[in-house]
């Protein structure tokens, strides 16, 4: 078993299996080795943590899959059912998920909620999405009048 | 009442740009090509993650857009060519070359009108269906390419208000124009093959937005459009065909046996146009 201290101190204890679904507590506890010490998660409110432990404990048995980007296009927006459901959260629990799930370093969650995202955005025109994630328009009159938008970040961007 | 306040604050919050590009970029990967044209139209950030995003993936699967590019002369003297995006220039204007190298046979005659840049059309594996919104030609007018002098020209269109985030547009088409080589006889007089080089515009002009009278009419009509890809980066026109092995002109035999020039070159045309659209 293994402690885990939400950033507003509230321990939770899972299976030590359930836990390493997080490449970064898997890491600290090979670091650390065993220890009875609350692993201290200071980017994480308890409140998402729970979310993030109930996924891990049903994804507990998947098997580990290294090899991502692998850009299937069939598999690109599709959720299993159980994640979909588990993803019904509002607009702040899902992002909030999703910055967990980076920190914490859990891929597939991250995929999950990446493509939730992505399915909220698809299909939708510009002023539907902007008003969905309530984004501000802030095209310059620059590039209003030449569609210029800094061909330094695109040079660099080609040459990674 | 003060909790209601920031509940209600909280929910206006623009959560979504509060996500570190890295994982937004995460986001847009997951997006198919036209909700990412549409998402390079939200605001600055979103145009530059959706370009970065767009163009890294051309560059791994080069059929997830492209551009088809239609050239005719009188309505007889019909090209379609693929263009892919090979680079962005020192203004972050997206250049198109074309996949295969092509020669249209085109001709400069006082009695002939100037041959003509009519469509510009997105194709790609991702563009299939009738719910796109966006234009299925994305030139509003078309460009007549003059062909008098030989060698390169580059002609500069302005489009103004063609996409609301943008005041004018400018496209360029890069060309160049020979004489017909010695060796090859020429179809009729003021001949010239016309290579396409290069085709440049903003990443804008490909967000385009499709009208909205447009929209209803084929909600009506339930037009199906199609912009798959079909295997065939370019369409010559039958009328006159490329060079055959010997160097002649195969179209010259076409009259001698006496066939109906007409009929082939339609159904012709017709199919590998069904093909494109």
């Amino acid at each position: 078993m293994v402690q885990l201290l939400s950033s507003d101190n509230e321990t939770f204890t899972v299976d030590k299996q359930v836990a390493e679904r997080s490449i970064l507590i898997k890491n600290m506890l090979e670091d650390v080795g065993e220890s009875d010490a609350p692993i201290p998660l200071p980017n994480v409110t308890a409140k998402i943590l729970k979310k993030v432990i109930d996924w891990c404990e049903h994804h507990r048995g998947d098997p580990v899959s290294q090899q991502e980007e692998i850009n299937d296009r069939k598999r690109l927006t599709e959720i299993d059912e159980w994640d979909q459901k588990f993803m019904e959260v509002d607009q702040e629990t899902l992002f909030e998920i999703i910055l967990a799930a980076n920190y914490l370093d859990i891929k597939p969650l991250l995929d999950i909620g990446c493509k939730t995202v992505a399915n909220m955005i698809k299909g939708k025109s510009p002023e539907e999405i902007r008003r969905t994630f309530n984004i501000v328009n802030d095209f310059t009159p620059e590039v209003r009048q030449f569609g210029i938008i800094s061909h330094c970040y695109f040079l660099a961007m080609l040459s990674t | 009442m003060l909790f209601k306040r920031t509940a209600n604050l909280q929910h206006n919050q623009p959560l979504l740009e509060s996500l570190p590009n890295e994982l937004l970029l995460r986001v847009l990967s997951h997006l198919n090509t036209p909700d990412l044209l549409h998402s390079a139209k939200l605001n600055v950030r979103f145009h530059q993650l959706s370009a970065k995003t767009l163009v890294t993936r051309i560059t791994t699967r080069p059929d997830s857009l492209r551009l088809r590019a239609f050239f005719e002369q009188e309505s007889k003297w019909k090209f379609s060519v693929d263009l892919q995006l090979v680079a962005i220039d020192h203004y972050g204007r997206f250049q198109f070359a074309p996949v295969d190298p092509m020669v249209m046979r085109l001709f400069e005659s006082k009695f002939l009108r100037s041959p003509s840049l009519h469509r510009m059309s997105i194709v790609g594996k991702d563009f299939d269906g009738l719910t796109l919104d966006m234009p299925e030609n994305l030139l509003p007018k078309s460009k007549s390419l003059p062909l008098k002098e030989c060698g390169q020209h580059r002609l500069v269109s302005t489009y103004s208000r063609l996409v609301s985030e943008m005041a004018s547009t400018q496209t360029a088409l890069v060309y160049t124009v020979s004489k017909t080589p010695n060796a090859v006889e020429k179809v009729r007089s003021g001949e010239r093959w016309v290579t396409p080089v290069r085709f440049e515009c903003p990443l804008l002009f490909l967000c385009q937005a499709r009208p909205a009278m447009t929209k209803v009419m084929d909600k009506l009509n339930a037009r199906p459009v199609r912009r798959g890809l079909d295997g065939r980066s370019s369409t010559h026109s039958a009328k006159v065909p490329m060079v055959s092995a010997k160097g002649v002109i195969e179209e010259s035999a076409l009259m001698s046996t006496g066939l109906p020039r007409s009929k082939p070159t339609n159904t012709m045309m017709v199919s590998s146009l069904q093909l494109a659209y």
